[in-house]
């Protein structure tokens, strides 16, 4: 089994963002950059579907020569190798474009299941995976909380807002994964060691037989018009509590309204 | 003239059938004792070779003299100790006395020295010698028997040594009485235990007393024999192992781990075979005589956690053991008790078969066992050298460590806050407090350097007790700055907790940004930053002055550059001090933060029952701040019990560890309104006089609630 990650270099999301106000893009700083947290679900989800049934996990991402350290870090925690896109053509790209790149670089692997996290921790379009599923023409299940394999069947449980359902479909599929799918390893040093030794294979618009025109800048056709900063609207609610424990329903009463329980 | 016929009563043929019979015991112990030096050769190497006559002293002050066994609270077992090698030691002297008399000077030299007064006080001195053996051996059969305190377990193999003893010491005596039965030596009172037991034996006729005299002389050479041969298979080799451990022990301060040399190049990581350990540490393992002392102040033995230092050296020492031939007298669990084996141990693996995992993660690194062991072993590398395999090389470790080991690694710190939070805690001070980099921009001079560390910086009640020591050293009128934003973590916990990679990006990150600047010395309140800064950071290449706050804020006191308000309540009333681990037992600093608590007005310092270099750990050290305490009870508990029991009302602490198991202790034990838990810089910074423009705004305005993990 192949099972394709797709991971994604973004700015620690501890540490604040700042958006340039004449390109209107963030600002990214590589030495602040990480594999995108989300992302680690998928690469455990991915890790132990093969660790259970053989295979290979590959990581793949688009983005600067930078982006690699996102790579060596999925290939610390255990991927087998990865796929790296970079080009200068491909700067700017919208999602559509960054689909087009990824869809083709994927179709080449002819993965079994393409995993990707619901939505990135920097731009937070969530778009990308229907994207890359409608361009591969394969099923897309998202919201993924667990999923098992059998031959070429994948039952996924699906989270909702009231409960999950379960789905099922052919592999090869597309997945997007919740953090609840699987708790995400730290990786070993021996493991970060063996990263460095790891293949990543290096594809740029012409490897992958793009028309330029079609990705980038120049394909884009979403544009960002403005950015504004959002006020942090401070909402806290104190509840006081003198030992006796009285106030544990209100708590459970307003934990409940706002959905948290 | 005083002297008696050596071999009185014995043919020739006993003679050189005894001697000849020798040979055998002797092989027994010589391959026993090369054995356990051919297993030490498998480890590693490692420089133990240096200041010999350092170690000549330590072995002889520690050991012989007994420096390092009979210590306070240990008395029992101590004197017991040295009644028993006093006894052994004077009765072998004695045996080598005679040996020498009769094979060596008589017959070579035809001298004799073995007459006279030397011959009377000979006998005087073996006498004494063999009661004092007794009285040893009696105290040992009581506790063992009667008392049975809970960190003695009692294996076949501690009895039949004492037994052996027993039995060895009573036939000499009952030896000398039956001779003195015929012979009638007019000096026979010297011999005064063998003279009293000669008077019952009169009744005797000389040719009874003659066979009962060579069936006994023959039946003590040969438990002799057996207790030769059985030495080196029990824990009696503790003599050769435990000097030899004394002897090359390590000389480094106790507070520093050796780090892993070239990390980056190593192929293995840590310790997961017997092949991993130096050859010192496989020479630990051998020196354990089971004594059970650093179960004592064990803070996991006591909440009844899996691990039992004394156990783990005994288990991987049985594991050391496996390779082959006799073995005996090891305690341990199911797999683990090894006892009277002949040949090889089971296949096992060290972590996991061996040593459970739970064993390796729940320690504290407290030091309580190395502190306590009378022959020096060194527990806390070993378990920190497992830890270490566990993390760079299998990625296995509690849960919660991986938020620890991603803050650490993307933020500097093990809390999830971003660096730009460090200095928020300024902000609420009356007085600016400066930034190095600020200050050496504008080339201003700075003599202290405050490392605030992790937890002062962004554990909001750790905020307070960093504001605080900032307000005394305004208030001294003290020249200092804080690194600010550019602080990291010293890379204590990552060590501890075995993520030897962390830790030495950590530590090599901060010695950088302190190397930037000039300062004459740096003051934390953090023990854990104050040993790492003070012991481990001279290994790469940063070497400063460091105080523990308590230090310098008694020294402020004694100088009278802060005054105390003879009129404040914040420590009135009984008050009891904890002694945090990496100040006290592996820094020493014992006196300092107790001449600032007993500086505080109204203060009456009372002492819990287990202080100073035998003081209690928190629960917090060696990572485990960070990890759920899921086995046995909780240890802050147990500290805060016994504060409690003391009768204080306040405890005063100078850690910050300390401070947030103490802080989640007395809310887990109920005791809010009976105690508090306060910093020694808080209760002083409260009691301080203060001059106008010195107060700090209302330290409740707290901005970063919870620790952020």
């Amino acid at each position: 089994m192949k099972i394709c990650v797709c991971v994604k270099h973004v700015p620690d999301p501890n540490l604040a963002m700042r958006v340039d106000p004449g390109t209107r893009r963030l600002i990214r700083d590589s030495a602040k950059s990480i594999l995108d947290p989300a992302d680690e679900y998928g690469l455990e989800a991915a890790l132990r579907l093969v660790e259970q049934h053989g295979g290979e996990t590959v990581a793949v991402t688009m983005g600067p020569p930078a982006a690699e350290d996102a790579l060596r870090r999925a290939m610390a925690i255990g991927a087998d190798r990865s796929i790296h896109i970079s080009d200068d053509a491909l700067a700017g790209s919208d999602v559509l474009g960054t689909a087009r790149a990824l869809a083709a670089a994927l179709a080449a692997e002819s993965p079994d299941l393409i995993i990707c996290s619901t939505e990135s921790t920097d731009a937070y379009s969530g778009m990308l995976p229907g994207a890359l599923a409608a361009l591969l023409g394969m099923p897309q299940v998202t919201f993924a909380r667990s999923v098992t394999i059998e031959g070429t069947t994948i039952t996924v449980q699906r989270d909702t807002e009231t409960g999950y359902q379960t789905i099922q479909t052919a592999l090869p599929a597309l997945l997007t994964v919740t953090a609840s799918i699987a708790e995400p390893r730290y990786p070993s040093f021996k493991g970060m060691m063996a990263a460095k030794k790891k293949t990543v294979d290096a594809r740029d618009v012409a490897a992958l037989g793009l028309d330029a025109a079609t990705v980038g800048e120049s394909g884009a056709r979403e544009r960002v018009l403005a950015i504004t900063p959002v006020s942090q609207a401070k909402q806290t609610r104190t509840i006081t509590d003198d030992g006796s424990g009285e106030s544990v329903p209100e708590i459970i009463a307003f934990l409940r309204q706002i959905q948290v329980i | 003239m005083p002297t008696r016929q050596i071999e009185w009563n014995v043919q020739t043929l006993g003679q050189i059938a005894i001697y000849a019979l020798l040979i055998i015991p002797i092989g027994f112990l010589a391959y026993g004792l090369a054995r356990r030096v051919r297993m030490w050769r498998i480890g590693l190497p490692e420089n133990r070779f240096d200041q010999w006559g350092t170690r000549l002293r330590g072995a002889i002050t520690k050991s012989i003299l007994h420096g390092r066994i009979v210590r306070p609270r240990n008395r029992y077992g101590g004197l017991m100790h040295l009644c028993i090698f006093v006894g052994f030691v004077t009765l072998l002297i004695g045996t080598f006395i005679v040996l020498v008399e009769d094979d060596i000077t008589v017959p070579l030299f035809h001298y004799s020295f073995y007459r006279g007064n030397f011959y009377l006080g000979y006998k005087l001195a073996m006498n004494l010698a063999g009661l004092l053996l007794i009285a040893g051996v009696l105290m040992a059969f009581y506790r063992r028997l009667v008392v049975r305190p809970k960190q003695q377990d009692t294996s076949a193999d501690d009895l039949v040594l004492l037994a052996f003893l027993a039995i060895l010491t009573v036939q000499g005596y009952v030896l000398g009485a039956l001779r003195l039965g015929v012979q009638h030596d007019a000096w026979a009172g010297w011999s005064f235990v063998s003279y009293a037991l000669a008077i019952p034996l009169r009744g005797l006729s000389d040719g009874w007393l003659k066979a009962l005299h060579q069936v006994n002389w023959f039946s003590h050479f040969l438990t002799t024999f057996a207790f030769l041969a059985y030495f080196a298979y029990s824990k009696m080799i503790h003599p050769f192992t435990s000097l030899a451990n004394v002897f090359f022990r390590r000389l480094k301060p106790m507070g520093e781990l050796t780090p892993i040399e070239n990390l980056e190049e190593a192929e293995s990581f840590g310790i997961a075979h017997l092949e991993d350990f130096t050859w010192a540490q496989l020479m630990n393992l051998d020196a354990c005589m089971h004594c059970g002392r650093c179960l004592e102040y064990c803070p996991t033995f006591n909440t009844d956690k899996p691990l039992r230092p004394r156990d783990l050296i005994l288990e991987i020492g049985g594991y050391l053991a496996d390779s082959g031939g006799i073995f005996s007298g090891e305690l341990g669990e199911g797999e683990n008790s090894a006892r009277f084996r002949w040949g090889e141990g089971p296949e096992r693996e060290l972590i996991g078969g061996v040593v459970s995992t739970e064993e390796l993660w729940d320690c504290t690194t407290c030091g309580a066992c190395m502190e306590q062991c009378p022959v020096l072993i060194e527990h806390v590398p070993l378990i920190v050298g497992m830890r270490r395999n566990l993390v760079l090389e299998q990625g296995e470790f509690p849960d919660e460590l991986t938020n620890v080991f991603n803050n650490l690694e993307r933020l500097s710190s093990p809390y999830q806050f971003p660096p730009s939070q460090r200095d928020s805690w300024t902000k609420k001070m009356a007085q600016p407090v400066r930034v190095m980099a600020e200050a050496a921009a504008a080339e201003e001079e700075v003599e202290v350097l405050f490392f605030v560390g992790c937890l002062g910086s962004f554990d909001s009640r750790n905020q307070r007790t960093t504001m605080a020591l900032a307000r005394i050293l305004q208030a001294a009128g003290i020249n200092f700055a804080i690194l600010g934003k550019e602080e990291t973590c010293t890379g204590d916990p990552a060590r501890r907790i075995g993520n030897e990679y962390l830790a030495q990006m950590m530590a090599r990150q901060t010695v950088e940004t302190l190397n930037q600047y000039s300062f004459k010395k740096i003051v934390t309140a953090c023990p854990h930053c104050f040993n790492a800064i003070k012991n481990e950071y001279p290994q790469i290449g940063g070497n400063y002055a460091v105080v523990h706050h308590s230090e310098l804020i008694s020294q402020l006191i004694a100088e009278k550059r802060i005054t105390l308000d003879p009129a404040s309540d914040v420590a009135s009333g009984k008050i009891t001090y904890h002694d945090p681990c990496y100040l006290g037992r592996y820094n020493k600093v014992y006196d300092d933060p107790r001449s600032v608590v007993n500086a505080l007005p109204g203060a009456e310092l009372t002492e819990m029952g287990r202080n100073r270099n035998q003081s209690f750990c928190c629960g917090g050290g060696g990572g485990r701040l960070f990890m759920e305490e899921t086995r046995g009870s909780r240890i802050n508990q147990a500290r805060v019990t016994e504060a409690l029991a003391t009768g204080a009302t306040t405890l005063a602490a100078s850690c910050p560890f300390c401070m947030t198991m103490f802080e989640d202790g007395i809310n887990g034990v109920g005791a809010n309104e009976t105690l508090q838990v306060r910093d020694i810089a808080e209760l002083v910074a409260a009691a301080m006089v203060t001059t106008p423009g010195n107060s700090t705004a209302p330290e409740e305005r707290s901005e970063n609630g919870g620790t952020g993990l």
